[in-house]
């Protein structure tokens, strides 16, 4: 467990998935089901609580935002007239947008990571050939295939010196946590689990990588060292605990709780 | 053996047709006969009430109830399976709550529609209708439908102070083309159709045929002044060619809003935070309290819809079961831990209240999908073989209903049909063959082997 109480961030027990810090973690923005039949991303300011829609004039879906980290880029799925899910990546130094369509009509984009030196956007791409995790430059284009396996790969997060990638795949059956490199070679399983294991996500210093996990039938916080080792139970509560992801200064996690039945986002605190 | 029918199976890639029903499956449906356990159980209705959950969309079966660790990778998909309390039946991971409580319900592995496209499958699921379009003429006209499962137990039980049959959702149910044609009375008209209540994820309770009146509340509905303006307003302003159809609503709206006790039924409030907290804050949570809370004060049927729209991630939609796109992440993500807190905390709440000794709760969809893995890492319709939930209303719980192939393509016994499943929701609320056969409905019906 974390050694002090955790930190509500959010009250309104809507339901949240994403979360994610930015401007050096005095800001989140997490996707929010606000309105009963659109998901949007809403950006929390810790310093008032004040939330605002990121794109306030959105009427479609939109969700997984990432960010670099000098805040230039921005990257984000959204909704299209059918189950298509766009990736769009943003130059917000610019004011620019490019967007990554799958060609298969029904195809999807998911989980968009940045790579530390704004070179790429990783992401979930499903499409003929499976469910596999691809890049793109930041102008949308250039794709390349990262995991070409069976099963689906999804939740890839990347390490902070952009050499490793973290991701859950079911290749081996069910949903088990590897590491790869970015180039998709040396792909290593970190440990075996009955049950599946989730959005792994690596530490600001790269050293742990926290997870969800349902091994104890319930949805709880891990973390672990990124060789495999030193797990760690940060969350214990009958209800789900989901959706972590680091404060850059790497003492706490963000996750989503359900508590009583609402979602809110929560700091814990992992010193 | 002699095929009684046939249906044309409509998929996203493209249109094949295959033999259905068998007579060696189905001969007290091909004879008309009642089997000797409808008939027992229509003479004593054990359920006063059926409670329908709908996961419009399509469910798959594959990641949820009928898992298949066994088949191939491109088949079984990435959840692990978890023990029941059902000897030999396993569950998906996704559903933890609910494979701890299996032993109070009974699970149907194999049931089967006549159509893989949501409307019509939707219709054929909520009506019986053997046809393979449900019924849908040339126009997609409601005129010829058969009347919902709903629509029937109402009209059996005659007129009370709350309508017979009330549907919880934003709005008529379907995909987005349009709503689901076997929604309601169909061929017996619009009188017969479900009065529908919106339930909002903080549990305020609205009428969305009333579109103008959205923000009514349980408070305003205690003014009545209020309430009677509002809807004389909407009489006003409907046109002459709306006029009817207003008119229809207005009178129900205004019977319901003026019986006795209609209000407090509506209001959630009066449930305690724990109650209210356990089925969680979410829309279909708040639904399914709001449904026992109608089941509780005598409502013969209700049916809670999972969402309005089947779609998931269109502008429109409201994340229905429709995942023919990232199927596997959205059910971890959402629909997987929102069926299990809800539905388990649902069979929880009536039990302890006793209320499964008289109300018949049945979880499903209009179909399951693909157990092969499409092409982009998702599932399509299927509905050769799908899952149904029974609990409580007189049905033995712990049982388990047919057995699916080794992939969970097709049932190897036991395939359950759309009249199958109306016909014993009827009889275990008291409806006869006789009665069926006077209202011209199911005729021919045979209840579920096994399941009473």
């Amino acid at each position: 467990m974390g050694s002090s109480e955790p930190r509500q961030l959010t009250n309104d027990g809507m339901l949240k998935f994403a979360p994610t810090f930015v401007a050096g973690g005095q800001q989140v923005v997490y996707s929010v089901h606000d309105v009963p039949n659109r998901v949007s991303l809403m950006r929390l300011n810790l310093a008032d609580g004040a939330k605002t829609l990121v794109y306030p004039s959105m009427q479609v879906h939109q969700f997984d935002a990432a960010y670099s980290p000098d805040g230039r880029w921005h990257a984000f799925c959204k909704s299209s007239g059918s189950p298509q899910l766009l990736l769009v990546i943003r130059d917000e130094k610019q004011n620019t947008e490019a967007a990554f369509a799958p060609q298969d009509a029904r195809g999807t984009a998911r989980t968009p990571r940045i790579l530390p030196d704004g070179s790429r956007v990783i992401f979930t791409l499903s499409a003929p050939g499976g469910q596999q995790i691809c890049s793109v430059n930041m102008q949308a284009s250039d794709l390349q295939r990262i995991t070409q396996s069976e099963g689906i790969n999804c939740w890839p997060s990347i390490s902070p010196d952009g050499r490793k990638i973290a991701f859950s795949s079911s290749r081996a059956g069910h949903l088990q946590l590897y590491t790869m490199n970015v180039d998709g070679t040396h792909v290593e399983r970190l440990f075996e689990s009955p049950m599946r294991e989730m959005r792994p996500a690596w530490s600001p210093d790269g050293r742990r990588i926290a997870f969800t996990s349902v091994r104890d039938g319930n949805h709880e916080i891990y973390v672990i060292d990124a060789d495999g080792s030193g797990l760690r139970r940060i969350t214990d509560h009958p209800e789900r605990d989901d959706f972590a992801n680091w404060h850059p200064d790497g003492t706490r996690i963000l996750a989503v709780a359900e508590r009583n039945g609402q979602h809110d986002l929560w700091l814990h605190d992992v010193t | 053996m002699l095929e009684i029918g046939s249906f044309r199976a409509r998929h996203c890639q493209g249109v094949s047709r295959r033999a259905f029903l068998k007579a060696g499956f189905s001969l007290p449906l091909a004879l008309g006969l009642p089997t000797l356990q409808e008939a027992a159980a229509a003479e004593t209705p054990k359920a006063k009430s059926v409670l329908l959950i709908w996961l419009g969309g399509g469910p798959s079966h594959v990641d949820l109830c009928d898992p298949k660790p066994k088949a191939p990778l491109d088949f079984r998909g990435p959840f692990a399976s978890i023990d029941t309390k059902l000897p030999g039946v396993r569950f998906t991971e996704l559903l933890p709550k609910l494979a701890q409580r299996s032993d109070r319900f009974s699970l149907v592995r194999t049931n089967v529609n006549f159509n893989g496209g949501h409307r019509p499958a939707g219709s054929i699921g909520l009506t019986g209708a053997v046809a393979s379009d449900g019924g849908e003429d040339v126009r997609g006209s409601v005129a010829g439908y058969p009347p919902n499962f709903g629509s029937i137990l109402a009209r059996h039980r005659g007129s009370g102070s709350l309508p017979g049959f009330i549907s919880l959702a934003r709005g008529p149910v379907g995909d987005g083309v349009g709503p689901i044609l076997g929604y309601g009375g169909g061929k017996w008209g619009k009188a017969h159709d479900p009065f529908m209540l919106s339930c909002s994820d903080m549990g305020a309770v609205s009428i969305p045929e009333l579109k103008l009146l959205d923000g009514l509340t349980p408070a305003r509905l205690e003014d009545r002044r209020t309430v009677l303006e509002e809807l004389d307003r909407v009489r006003r302003q409907a046109d002459s060619a709306g006029f009817e159809k207003w008119d229809s609503v207005y009178k129900r709206a205004y019977a319901l809003l003026n019986s006795a006790g209609a209000n407090a039924v509506f209001d959630l409030s009066q449930e305690s935070e724990q109650t209210r907290a356990a089925y969680g804050r979410t829309s279909f949570g708040q639904s399914c309290l709001l449904g026992r809370r109608l089941v509780e004060a005598g409502v013969p049927y209700v049916q809670v819809n999972w969402s309005q729209f089947v779609e998931v991630f269109y502008e429109f939609s409201d994340y229905g079961w429709d995942t023919h796109a990232d199927n596997f992440e959205l059910l971890a993500d959402w629909h997987g831990p929102l069926l299990d807190r809800v539905f388990s905390t649902l069979l929880d709440d009536m039990r302890d209240r006793g209320l499964l000794d008289t109300t018949l709760v049945v979880c499903m969809g209009e179909f399951g999908r693909t157990p092969r893995i499409n092409s982009i890492a998702s599932r399509d319709h299927w509905h050769q073989c799908y899952f149904s939930i029974w609990a409580g209303g007189g049905v033995k719980p712990g049982r388990v209903i047919g057995e699916s192939d080794a992939n969970g393509e097709f049932p190897l016994t036991n395939p359950v049909t759309p009249a199958m499943v109306g016909t014993t929701m009827l009889a275990l609320a008291g409806v006869s063959t006789a009665d069926r056969a006077a209202m011209k409905v199911l005729e021919g019906g045979q209840s579920i082997d096994g399941l009473l």
